[in-house]
């Protein structure tokens, strides 16, 4: 989508006018991308493609985290869009779209996971073994002892998130690299505050402790 | 402040507040936690993902949608002949029941129609009928009186055809 359908879709919507609500709701239905939505709710399917193409990108390195394997995640962010456009008419702006993407989002990762727990998961979390990383770190200049200790450390990392539980995994992901707050984490996994908190915090603390020997070491 | 609590206010990057920092001044362990916590937040961006969505991602959502609305349209369909299907025999039955029903209705109309039509024809014949005859009495009786004056003129025409028959 070029910048020019962008900014005139985003004129429009600055136009529009916004309904009274709930000051409550306030923030969601300004929301940018709520609004968005609303639009596409009411036909516009420029809308649709537009928060496809702003959400892809996150969406994609959530959902590959996630399952670990990018090509299986593209899959589930094209199911996980196709999800939205079915649910389009249920769609309320009570929170922020980006919750909801990721609800769906989360549920689409849970569901192809527990398709697949014994053998897709498990065969990909050892494919760094295999000589085919899933994952390759950023700024890769093979043979210097930094860039090793550097892919040693993000597998490292891969795996101890890739061993938690699902929903502490979906928990960590979406707090520390999606930049959630605990209400999103909560309303994506059907958990209280709270509770989320607690998954979090449990989730944490086995983190620490299964890399215990890198964070003591100081190699951090 | 009991360690639990400020361990989970670490582990989740919240806002240390008065107490916590008493607590960790007099707590060795949380203050170890705090510091494995910030060097584990450091080891989790090391794990950064460059990954860009194919160019045929869009592509594929809209050919996904596209699949989606046909499927939608197919379901609408089946939705529709299973609506119909559903009661199979009764649905048959009430349907040739409801089709005979008709035939028979438009076929009685039809036939009511004619005959009324026929019937006020022949009503319209027998009015003109009367109509020409009570025409042709009033043409007769026209035609006696002409005749009866005729006839009276016709005495002094017949007494004078004597007459003149009689003068040789």
């Amino acid at each position: 989508m070029d910048a020019a359908r962008e900014r005139a879709c985003m004129m429009s919507m600055k136009l529009s006018p916004v309904p009274a609500a709930e000051a409550a709701r306030e923030a969601a239905r300004s929301d940018a991308d709520t609004q968005l939505m609303l639009r596409f709710q009411e036909g516009e399917e420029t809308c649709f493609e537009l928060l496809v193409h702003r959400h892809s990108r996150p969406l994609l390195h959530f959902l590959t985290r996630m399952v670990a394997s990018p090509q299986v995640s593209e899959e589930l962010v094209q199911e996980s869009f196709l999800r939205i456009y079915q649910a389009r008419q249920r769609y309320r702006p009570e929170a922020r779209f980006s919750t909801w993407l990721y609800r769906i989002a989360t549920r689409v990762a849970l569901n192809h996971l527990r398709k697949c727990r014994k053998d897709r998961f498990a065969i990909s979390l050892n494919a760094g073994e295999d000589g085919e990383p899933v994952w390759e770190p950023a700024d890769q200049a093979p043979g210097t002892e930094e860039d090793l200790l550097r892919r040693e450390r993000a597998q490292r990392v891969r795996r101890a998130i890739g061993a938690l539980p699902e929903r502490q995994r979906a928990a960590v992901l979406m707090h520390k690299y999606q930049g959630l707050d605990y209400r999103a984490i909560g309303e994506a996994l059907g958990l209280s505050q709270a509770a989320t908190k607690s998954l979090l915090f449990r989730a944490y603390e086995t983190l620490r402790e299964e890399l215990r020997d890198l964070l003591e070491g100081g190699q951090a | 402040m009991n360690c639990k609590r400020v361990r989970q206010i670490i582990s989740l990057q919240e806002p240390l507040d008065h107490r916590s920092l008493q607590h960790l001044e007099q707590c060795s362990a949380c203050r170890a936690v705090r510091i494995q916590q910030e060097r584990l937040d450091t080891l989790l961006e090391s794990w950064d993902l460059q990954t860009e969505p194919s160019s045929r991602l869009l592509a594929s959502v809209r050919a996904g949608l596209g699949h989606e609305q046909a499927a939608a349209r197919r379901d609408g369909l089946r939705w529709f002949l299973r609506q119909v299907q559903l009661p199979m025999a009764g649905a048959r039955r009430g349907l040739a029941w409801g089709v005979s029903f008709c035939l028979v209705l438009i076929a009685t109309t039809a036939t009511v129609h004619h005959w009324q039509a026929v019937r006020q024809q022949r009503q319209a014949a027998t009015a003109a009928g009367a109509v020409q005859e009570l025409q042709a009495l009033d043409q007769d009786s026209e035609l006696l009186q002409t005749w009866d004056m005729l006839s009276s003129d016709g005495d002094a025409g017949s007494k004078t055809r004597q007459t003149y028959q009689a003068t040789p």
